[in-house]
């Protein structure tokens, strides 16, 4: 009939319009990931292939898994991997605790606490730049405010070399970090904490939940979903994190805070191996991939699981 | 709720404590920095370190600012910062909006795992490729390199937390709106953003803030004085065969009080745009 | 329409973003369209350095005399200028003329990067001026590729009257000396004499003092032109090299350093000098700089020759002035480097660590420094980004991981070989 042939053409334009117009809002981010990072993170991939240098032009050629065979055979290759997994992980979980302590703190209708609470975001607001170099100069063995502090209450008796001795290096660098990055979960945590609703915590009081009970049971899960989330692009972000370690301690002394991003900038702008670097980068891509795909493996079971229970 | 009194002051005394312990954590740095600044040059590298000075001067902001040209450097994070947000809002919101309401075409779906993915990128490694494309098309040395290198750094976040916030928006405004005849721009920017403000704002100070802290690609991508940004050029106060630290820390005081007056003024909507899902009325 | 209206801001907005990012650059690198030439300078003056403001003026005066040329300078440190050229070259991106480092002769070298001086120096008359020893650090192969633009020895500075009030009369000369006054000075006071660096751009070159002191060259040029480390071939050389990296152990051991020197950069070393932390340490003379922000500290320094092993000798920096092949206004460029080269500059702007003979600073931070530079010794002419940090690196193994000094010093030959096959200046020999 004419009536149905014509709805059934309104309905395939309006069908192939719904195409354009989602192609149209969604090209220029496209255009902008195609041409600045998946072009040059191709170019990576292939080049960790091939001898490529970064002065020398002449040096060329397929070279296989020349490059990652060399990488691996590094001598500080297992430290480096040791250190990023050190330095992710604890950074990660001093973050997060700082980030709900202060958010609960935060939380409370109390005088002034706007005050508090764009306090605490400073550090989150400093560029590295500067955290790396005034925790630098207040960490000084010989001038720094820090040891100076230190000694004087009694904590420790000489100065300490926080980031010259190998074996607190890695450590202070992953306390500044966490220093300059909870802020960024006590705002998300705080947010969700806000957002619950507030009949669920008051319903459960009722029923006669003490504090803790409260908070682990009712709460606390509460912030899961938004955790999970806030942890996981954590891990990624501080497993990739070059320009704080490299402003404090260059990877030293002696590799002793060297991760993989220390170690693929080394190669790259002090050894000119780009092929090499392009294997290290290469690998710790597929690294964190196949962390990343366990990880929604894991959370497809668990709500597979649920559903199933439901 | 169901507490008394007393356990209430109790549990306020604590908070408040904890708060204070955290303030001075968070501060204490920033405060050494100032002091600092502020300090004469032969009372900055002494054996015995003193937080205040007994004889302030502005003498290191002052040589900073005018003889060093800070300034200038100023001025550039802005520019290159507030363009960087611009775009990145824009083309974020587009994105998120069509991630949102069209995710179920494949193609939409993949840009979403592409986005994840890019994040987790090491910027060291992009480093390089960059910088030969920059130098290809004759960007290198204008604002412009960096300000497409940083808006395509935040686009994909951004992205994800405006599609966060619109996944909350009922579809019952925009068809109303569609009903009436407009088309889907049109419906954006009438209906979506002016209620997506807390949103949008938290996204822009997040794009802002990453803009105006980057240091690698600024320190590769600009030559010159005159464009130069705030983050390279704080590292040049490291010196060959000095440190100025008063000037490095007048600089990087200077660095730092923009952005702490602009979060101190939108704390608020930064907070409350994070806040995805909220229960509102 | 309303969202026509928003989408024409925003394209405005974009244009007007394209307009300042266009505009950004003020300066246009030498556009000779109207015979305007624009010189792209980049120096290492930390801001605010005292000569930084001579300079400025003197090139200002330049700029008077020669209309159209206009000298765009940048500040940057010498990390920072290392790392650009190394980018920079590669793509064909580089100033008209900048300060260097002699490290980096050999590497921009072998990327043939520098504009060929030989001809112009060779017929300048104030050729007979310059040091010959500055002249041949920037010369590789017979071919010179940048001008000397400051010279300096590094020497022994003493702080006079800490050591008064130590009883210590005589300022030690050799190694033996220096550990056993060391000793004593600690065990009295329970402070530490000396220093040295144990990290950063400065360790490799009080190494190689020490290294030329008992007689070693780290990389020795074969008859083929090409270099090659011969210590494994000769156990007097590796006994000798050994010898220095217990030099260093025994300098910790016996209390003459602050054991965190393992890990001190110059700037601990040079600040825990100027504020009489310790009595003395091998620097250069821009410690002169240090008498103004620590005047009370400073006020007691004599320079003396570097403490030696078998012989004396000392470290000679030249930091030379570099012209790019790929530069656009070659022939400019070496004129402006002429009138920075001139008695005139020298004399006003550095006349402490001129390479010209002609001037001479008469107070210690001149003339004393200047006795030194006959036991000077340099960098071999080769790509040094890896040596350096072979040599940091081996440093590292003998303080921090406690390895043996000969097994360190067998490592260390290998892998400056490694190092030199690298960058294709192995030689076969």
């Amino acid at each position: 009939m004419k009536s149905k042939e014509k709805l059934k053409k309104q309905r395939i334009t309006r069908d192939q319009q719904k195409r354009w117009t989602a192609l149209f809002l969604i090209s220029p981010a496209v255009i902008f990931l195609v041409g600045l990072i998946a072009y040059p993170l191709l170019t990576v991939v292939l080049d960790s292939f091939k001898h490529v240098n970064l002065v020398n032009n002449s040096i060329s050629g397929f070279t296989g898994l020349e490059n990652y065979i060399k990488v691996i055979k590094n001598e500080h290759f297992l430290r480096s991997l040791y250190n990023t997994g050190i330095w992710t992980i604890l950074s990660v979980v001093g973050e997060y605790l700082l980030g709900l302590i202060t958010a609960i703190a935060l939380n409370k209708r109390l005088k002034g606490i706007g005050f508090f609470r764009s306090l605490i975001i400073i550090p989150f607001v400093v560029p590295i730049v500067v955290a790396g170099l005034t925790w630098e100069w207040m960490l000084s063995p010989d001038f720094g405010i820090v040891n100076y502090l230190l000694v004087k209450v009694g904590f420790i008796e000489n100065s300490v070399n926080w980031l010259g001795d190998s074996n607190t290096a890695l450590l202070t660098v992953t306390f500044v970090n966490i220093w300059r990055t909870f802020p960024y979960y006590t705002i998300t945590l705080l947010a969700a904490l806000q957002a619950i609703p507030k009949d669920i915590i008051e319903a459960s009081a009722v029923d006669g939940a003490n504090m803790m009970d409260r908070f682990f049971k009712v709460i606390f899960p509460q912030l899961k979903p938004v955790s999970m989330v806030l942890i996981g692009m954590h891990i990624i972000w501080t497993a990739i994190n070059f320009d704080f370690i490299w402003v404090m301690t260059e990877g030293g002394p002696y590799y002793a805070s060297e991760t993989l991003p220390i170690q693929i900038y080394r190669y790259a702008m002090k050894e000119y191996d780009i092929g090499a670097a392009s294997a290290l980068s290469s690998m710790m891509m597929g690294m964190m991939t196949i962390g990343f795909v366990i990880y929604f493996y894991i959370k497809k079971v668990r709500n597979n699981k649920v559903r199933g229970i439901n | 709720m169901i507490t008394t009194k007393r356990y209430k002051r109790l549990s306020s005394i604590i908070t408040y404590i904890i708060l204070i312990l955290f303030s001075v954590y968070c501060v204490f740095p920033f405060l050494w920095m100032l002091s600092t600044s502020l300090k004469p040059a032969d009372e900055i590298r002494t054996t015995v370190p003193t937080l205040f000075t007994l004889s302030p001067t502005l003498e290191n902001f002052t040589r900073v600012l005018t003889t060093n040209g800070f300034l200038i450097n100023i001025r550039n994070s802005l520019t290159v910062a507030f363009f960087a947000t611009l775009i990145s809002l824009v083309i974020s919101t587009f994105a998120a909006y069509a991630l949102s309401r069209y995710h179920y075409y494949k193609g939409i779906n993949f840009t979403s795992v592409a986005m994840l993915i890019s994040q987790m990128v090491p910027g060291v490694l992009l480093l390089v490729p960059l910088f030969v494309v920059m130098q290809k098309i004759h960007l290198l040395d204008t604002y412009l390199s960096l300000i497409i290198a940083y808006a395509t750094f935040v686009i994909p976040l951004c992205t994800f937390i405006l599609k966060g916030f619109f996944d909350t928006l009922p579809y019952d405004l925009e068809e109303a709106a569609e009903i009436d005849g407009c088309s889907k721009l049109r419906i954006i920017f009438k209906v979506i953003l002016p209620i997506s403000v807390p949103s949008l704002i938290s996204t822009g100070l997040y794009a802002f803030v990453h803009a105006w802290n980057e240091f690698m690609f600024a320190y590769v991508f600009i030559n010159s004085d005159s464009i130069r940004t705030i983050t390279p050029a704080i590292k040049i106060y490291q010196g060959s065969n000095i440190t100025d630290w008063g000037g490095l820390m007048a600089a990087s005081s200077l660095a730092v009080i923009p952005v702490a007056i602009i979060f101190l003024f939108f704390q608020r909507y930064f907070i409350a745009g994070m806040t995805s899902g909220s229960v509102k009325g | 329409m309303k969202s026509n209206r928003l989408v024409s801001i925003i394209l405005v907005l974009f244009l007007c973003l394209l307009l300042v990012a266009c505009g950004g650059n003020d300066e246009t690198s030498g556009k000779a369209d109207d015979g305007q030439v624009t010189l792209q300078y980049w120096v290492g003056w930390s801001p605010g350095e005292a000569n930084a403001k001579e300079s400025r003026e003197l090139i200002e005066e330049y700029e008077k005399e020669n209309p159209n040329i206009k000298i765009d300078i940048q500040e940057l440190n010498y990390e920072m200028i290392h790392d650009k050229l190394v980018a920079g070259i590669s793509a064909g991106e580089v100033p008209d003329i900048s300060w260097g480092l002699g490290e980096w002769v050999a590497e921009f070298n072998s990327m043939d990067a520098f504009m060929d001086l030989t001809e112009y120096v060779n017929n300048w008359d104030d050729k007979k001026n310059i040091q010959e020893r500055a002249l041949e650090a920037v010369t590789i192969n017979n071919k010179i590729v940048g001008l000397p633009f400051q010279t300096g020895a590094r020497g022994l500075l003493v702080h006079d009257d800490i050591l008064k009030k130590a009883g210590i009369e005589t300022v030690p000369k050799t190694w033996d000396e220096l550990i056993k006054v060391g000793k004593e000075y600690n065990k009295k006071t329970n402070n530490y004499l000396f220093g040295f660096t144990g990290t950063s751009v400065r360790a490799p070159q009080e190494m190689i003092g020490y290294f030329a002191q008992n007689g070693v060259e780290i990389a020795t040029e074969m008859s083929d032109g090409k270099f090659k480390n011969t210590w494994k071939e000769d156990t007097k050389q590796l006994e000798a090299v050994a010898n220095v990296f217990d030099f260093y152990k025994d300098l910790i051991d016996s209390k003459v350093v602050d054991p965190n020197s393992k890990t001190w950069d110059w700037e601990s070393a040079d600040t825990n000098f100027s504020t009489g932390n310790i009595a003395m340490e091998v620097s250069g003379n821009w410690m002169s700089e240090r008498e103004v922000s620590n005047p009370d500290t400073m006020k007691d320094v004599s320079i003396f020759p570097t403490p030696y092993g078998e012989k004396p000798a000392t470290f000679l920096e030249v930091k030379p002035l570099f012209i790019f092949k790929d530069s656009k206004h070659k022939e400019e460029a070496w004129k402006f480097a002429q009138f920075i080269m001139s008695k005139e500059f020298q004399e006003k702007v550095q006349p402490s660590n001129t390479p010209r003979t002609d001037v001479m600073e008469e107070g210690k931070w001149g003339k004393d420094f200047q006795k030194l530079v006959e036991t000077g010794v340099s960098f071999p002419p080769v790509s040094l980004g890896n040596i350096t940090t072979n040599m940091e690196d081996a440093l590292a193994k003998v303080l921090q991981n406690n390895e043996d000094s000969l097994e360190v010093a067998k490592w260390l030959s290998d892998e400056i070989n490694k190092s030199l096959e690298t960058s294709g200046e192995l030689s076969n020999n």
